[in-house]
Formats: structure tokens, C-alpha cells, sequence
């Protein structure tokens, strides 16, 4: 194990900053939105980036997934240092592999193409599947595996619920066969019993497809039902990291101990509030 | 839930609002009108007859009159109608076809854009009428070289719609998941921004549309535009001016004639931007 041990994302010290310019080229304002982050996610494994809003984890996710380059650090996809890759060289060996699911189900589907249109352009993109009718046939099974059918193939994104678009946005990222999914807040937007009927789902797509999953929530009820391991982020630095038992267990930093305690409990006797 | 497919829910919108088909049909009848008229009608609009010089409508068959060398009025109005339309309907599709890839273009290649836009506030501040004459001027007085000025002028104008309407679809998710996918940007402009800005896009056209008849009717009227004999609203208003106490009829109906078609062309554009509104179907 310690010498094949080989993980499918490597980040290593990754450091990203905004600048902003004023008027003059002095008045330079710099905003470190990343300092030194640094983790690895393993094969099959679920890895949970929790923090409040602002504290980088979006940034991290569009770094990852290639939609913006860190300003120093490397990122490793399964051996393979991409991040100074080319569009050309990421399109080969990184696009098709690693896929993101967005927060918002709506925005992340053209409006004008039906659900069809979506899957098949995804796979055309990619080269997945021969010919069309064989694309199709993916794609319907597909749907159907995340619990809507053929039916929903002619239809367009404004005829489905929240819920039902996730889903469809889910799908559309596996039909072309990623090793690592990258779910940047993809169940926060959904109402509660949605949101654990996606969960579900994508526990049981894990095994299905051998999926690595990197999870990106300030939900931490979501994450101890999740995750495998959890990096606790804070103002772009990761403050803590470890397995989901340890770090729910003994949280080494104030802040950790803060977000656990943020979470809803279901028993009305032991309410937080009143202290 | 609407019935599915696109030619069914688009009728539906169409019909369901009034502005876009009281416009459309308006606009269809006066094309129709100026295209078949005189063609089935046999019409002559450059025959002179010296025997009936400034007859009233009505007078000895000349439903609008005639003018000051006896040629039927109604003739030439109609064969006006059919030179401005021509011209600004092609100025429209040039424009609307080259500021559509512009814009497309400049939105999605930034420091292509800078560069582009710059061009554009550059003839933007030509007036159209001012780059009209020195086009004209500069190329001979040709029918042909009037669209051309006229597509030149009003490319800007459509490419800075596109390019807004582009650059609000660039923050939408859907484009970041197609880059996250591998494509490339063709396939993001043109198979999925493209579906998006279409409306906007047919919307600007038809303004277009009305402007190019405006500015060329202004043209003509100095002296730039449709060169005579061949009429047009603009040189027949120019005409009549000598005659405008005496011959009231040779200023009303290509004028009335210019102002109806112009403000159905914009009731039709109206009605578009309220059907095609994305906003509204969600």
C-alpha cells in the first residue's frame, strides 16, 4: 500500500489571488482567496471540502475541474500534473475525467436545448458512443438510472423541478464516464427530502461507476452521511482534515468545533438555543 | 405544460399577442402590396402624359393622381414601397448577419472585442446619414452601394445588442459546464449562446429594419440615396415639395406611406420582444 498508494487527485500547495487594480497600477489590491492548500483524494473515496461562504472552496473545485488556473501549487490527476496543461492537452486527458456538478440545476442547462440535446452534445464533446442511436441509448439509460425515464429526453429544462434537474445535471456529467466528480454544493439548493434522495443516488452511483466524489458543502449533517474524509476550509486555508469519525469526534480547532455545532439537531429536547 | 415540439408553442406565443400579429399581417400586406401590385397590375410608373400633369386622386383613374410630368402616383408609391423595403430589408439581413458573428465573436474573445468595439464607437459616431452621402459619394449612386452604406452604419448596432446579450449567457453555468466538457468555442457560440441571443437578435433586426428605410428615405430625400428615375418615398417627397400647396396628394401618400410602414415594422418588433422574452416562458 505505501508504495502503490497512488491517489486520483493529488492538490498540492495551492495558492490562489485575485487582483484587483485601481486606478493606478500601484494601488494594486490583492485578495488571497487560496493559501497553501493542500489534500488528496483516493480512489472510490468521498473527500467533503466544508466552510462558510467565501472561505475558497468554490475556487478550489473551478482549479481543480480546469476552469481556472492557481496562482502557484500543482494539481495531479491519477499521476498526471495538468495544471499548466494546454486547452488542447487538458481537453485530451482531463475534461472527460474529471466533471462538475454546479449549485444552481437551472443555470447549468442551456434553456433552449432539450434534455436529449444536452446528454447527446455531452457525449458527442467527448467522443462517447459511436452513433447517435447508441448515444441515445446511453443517455436514456442513464436518465433512468437516476430515476427519470425516456420520457424526459424531448422535454425542456423549464418542464422540470429543481430536484429533477440536479438529477438530470448528474447524468449528463456520467454519461461521459468521469473518474472524479466534483459536486461543487449540487444538493444545498434542494429541499430537504430531495436532497437526500440525490444523496442516495449518488451513493449508489459510486459503487455503480467507481466514482471518487469531491464534495464541496457547508452542510455538515450532509458530510457524516457522505464522506469518507472532510478538510474543514477558513479563509482559504485548510484549517483541518482528517476522517469523517476523527474529525467529528475530537475537531482540533475552534472553528471545526463552531461548524459542528452548527448543525440541526433532530431531537427537540436537546435544543441548542436556549442553551 | 405546452404541447411539445417548437412550431406549435411558438404559434401559440405569436398568437396570443396581438401587437406582433396585427404587425406581422400589416407588415406582410404592404410587402405583398408593393411586390405583386404593380407586377399583376401592369403598373407604369415612369410613363409621363402631359394631357393629365397634376391631376387629383381619383381624376381619370389615377387613384392617388398623378405628378407634375403625369406619371400615376399610385404606381410610384407602390414602387417606392418596393425599392425601401429592398433596401431595408437587405441592409437589415447584412448588418444582422455580419454584427451577429461580431458580436458572438467579441464577447467570447475579450481582447478580440476590445478591439472590435472600438471599431464600432468609431462608426458610431458617423451620423448615418453623413456616412451614407460620403459612402454614396465615394462609390457611385447605386442602389447597391446605398445597402452597403446602410449594412455598414447599422452593424454596430446589432453587434453591441449581441454582445451584451452574449456576454449575460457567458455567466451562465451551462457555458462553464460545456468548457468543463472540452468543447471548443465554436460549438459553445454557435450551438448554445447562438440559441440564446436569437431573440434579442430578430428583435434588433426588425429595428433595423426600420431605421435602414428611415435613413434611406433621408437620402434619397437629399439627393444620396435611390437614384431617379426609379422612385423611392424619400425623392418623391423631395419632388414634391415645389408643388406642395398646389398638389397636396404628391407629399401625403408616399409620406403617409413611409410613416405607416415604419411604425408597423416597429410594432412588429415590439410584439417580437415580448414573445421571445425568455424570461417570460420560464
Amino acid at each position: 500500500m505505501a508504495t502503490q498508494h497512488r491517489p486520483i487527485l493529488q492538490v498540492n500547495n495551492l495558492c490562489k489571488d485575485y487582483v484587483t487594480r485601481g486606478f493606478s497600477h500601484n494601488a494594486a489590491n490583492i485578495f488571497h482567496a487560496l493559501k497553501n492548500v493542500s489534500f488528496e483524494v483516493d480512489h472510490r473515496q468521498t473527500y467533503a471540502l466544508v466552510g462558510e461562504s467565501g472561505s475558497g472552496k468554490s475556487t478550489t473545485a473551478k482549479i481543480i475541474s480546469a476552469l481556472e488556473k492557481p496562482t502557484s501549487g500543482t494539481v495531479v490527476f491519477d499521476g498526471d500534473n495538468y495544471t499548466d496543461d494546454s486547452p488542447r492537452q487538458l481537453r485530451r486527458d482531463i475534461r472527460g475525467n474529471i466533471q462538475m456538478v454546479f449549485q444552481d440545476p437551472f443555470s447549468s442547462l442551456n434553456p433552449r436545448k432539450s434534455i436529449a440535446g444536452a446528454l447527446l452534445e455531452a457525449m458527442e464533446i467527448q467522443n462517447v458512443g459511436n452513433t447517435k442511436r447508441e448515444r441515445l441509448d446511453a443517455a436514456e439509460s442513464m436518465l433512468e438510472r437516476v430515476g427519470l425515464g425516456s420520457w424526459a429526453l424531448n422535454r425542456y429544462p423549464y418542464q422540470f423541478s429543481g430536484g429533477q434537474l440536479q438529477r438530470i445535471n448528474i447524468a449528463r456529467a456520467l454519461v461521459v464516464e468521469p473518474k472524479l466528480l466534483i459536486l461543487d454544493e449540487s444538493v444545498s439548493a434542494l429541499d430537504v427530502s430531495v436532497q437526500a434522495q440525490v444523496l442516495n443516488l449518488l451513493q449508489d452511483l459510486k459503487e455503480e461507476f467507481a466514482l471518487s466524489y469531491l464534495f464541496i458543502t457547508h452542510d455538515l449533517s450532509v458530510v457524516r452521511f457522505i464522506a469518507d474524509r472532510v478538510g474543514v476550509l477558513r479563509k482559504g486555508t485548510l484549517v483541518e482534515e482528517g476522517t469523517v469519525g476523527e474529525v467529528f469526534a475530537n475537531p482540533r480547532t475552534d472553528y471545526t468545533r463552531n461548524l459542528l455545532d452548527s448543525i440541526p439537531l433532530p431531537d427537540p429536547s436537546r435544543h441548542q438555543l436556549a442553551g | 405544460m405546452a404541447a411539445d415540439g417548437n412550431g406549435p408553442r411558438w404559434l401559440k406565443a405569436l398568437l396570443a399577442s396581438p401587437t406582433t400579429l396585427v404587425g406581422g399581417v400589416l407588415l406582410a400586406v404592404i410587402a405583398l402590396a408593393c411586390f405583386l401590385m404593380p407586377w399583376l397590375g401592369h403598373m407604369d410608373a415612369y410613363a409621363t402624359n402631359t394631357s393629365a400633369m397634376l391631376a387629383a386622386p381619383g381624376a381619370s383613374g389615377h387613384l392617388m393622381g398623378t405628378d407634375n410630368v403625369g406619371r400615376d402616383l399610385f404606381a410610384r408609391v407602390l414602387l417606392g414601397g418596393k425599392a425601401s423595403l429592398t433596401v431595408g430589408f437587405s441592409a437589415a439581413l447584412i448588418a444582422g448577419i455580419v454584427g451577429l458573428v461580431v458580436g458572438l465573436y467579441s464577447a467570447y474573445y475579450p481582447r478580440l472585442g476590445y478591439m472590435l468595439m472600438r471599431i464600432c464607437d468609431g462608426l458610431m459616431a458617423f451620423p448615418a446619414i453623413l456616412f451614407g452621402i460620403v459612402f454614396v459619394g465615394s462609390f457611385g449612386q447605386t442602389t447597391r452601394s446605398v445597402v452597403l452604406a446602410l449594412s455598414i452604419v447599422f452593424i454596430p448596432m446589432v453587434a453591441r445588442v449581441v454582445r451584451s446579450a452574449t456576454l449575460a449567457n457567458m455567466n451562465e453555468n451551462y457555458v462553464q459546464v460545456l468548457v468543463n466538457l472540452g468543447a471548443g468555442g465554436n460549438r459553445i457560440l454557435w450551438r448554445n449562446i447562438a440559441l440564446n441571443v436569437i431573440g434579442e437578435w430578430i428583435v434588433e433586426v426588425t429595428f433595423v429594419f426600420a431605421d435602414a428605410i428611415l435613413v434611406e428615405a433621408a437620402m434619397s430625400f437629399i439627393g444620396a440615396g435611390i437614384p431617379q428615375p426609379h422612385p423611392s418615398w424619400g425623392n418623391m417627397l423631395y419632388d414634391s415639395r415645389t408643388y406642395i400647396y398646389s398638389a397636396w396628394w404628391l407629399t401625403v401618400f408616399p409620406g403617409v406611406a413611409l410613416a405607416l410602414t415604419v411604425f408597423v415594422i416597429n410594432m412588429f418588433g415590439d410584439g417580437l420582444r415580448e414573445v421571445l422574452d425568455p424570461k417570460k416562458r420560464r
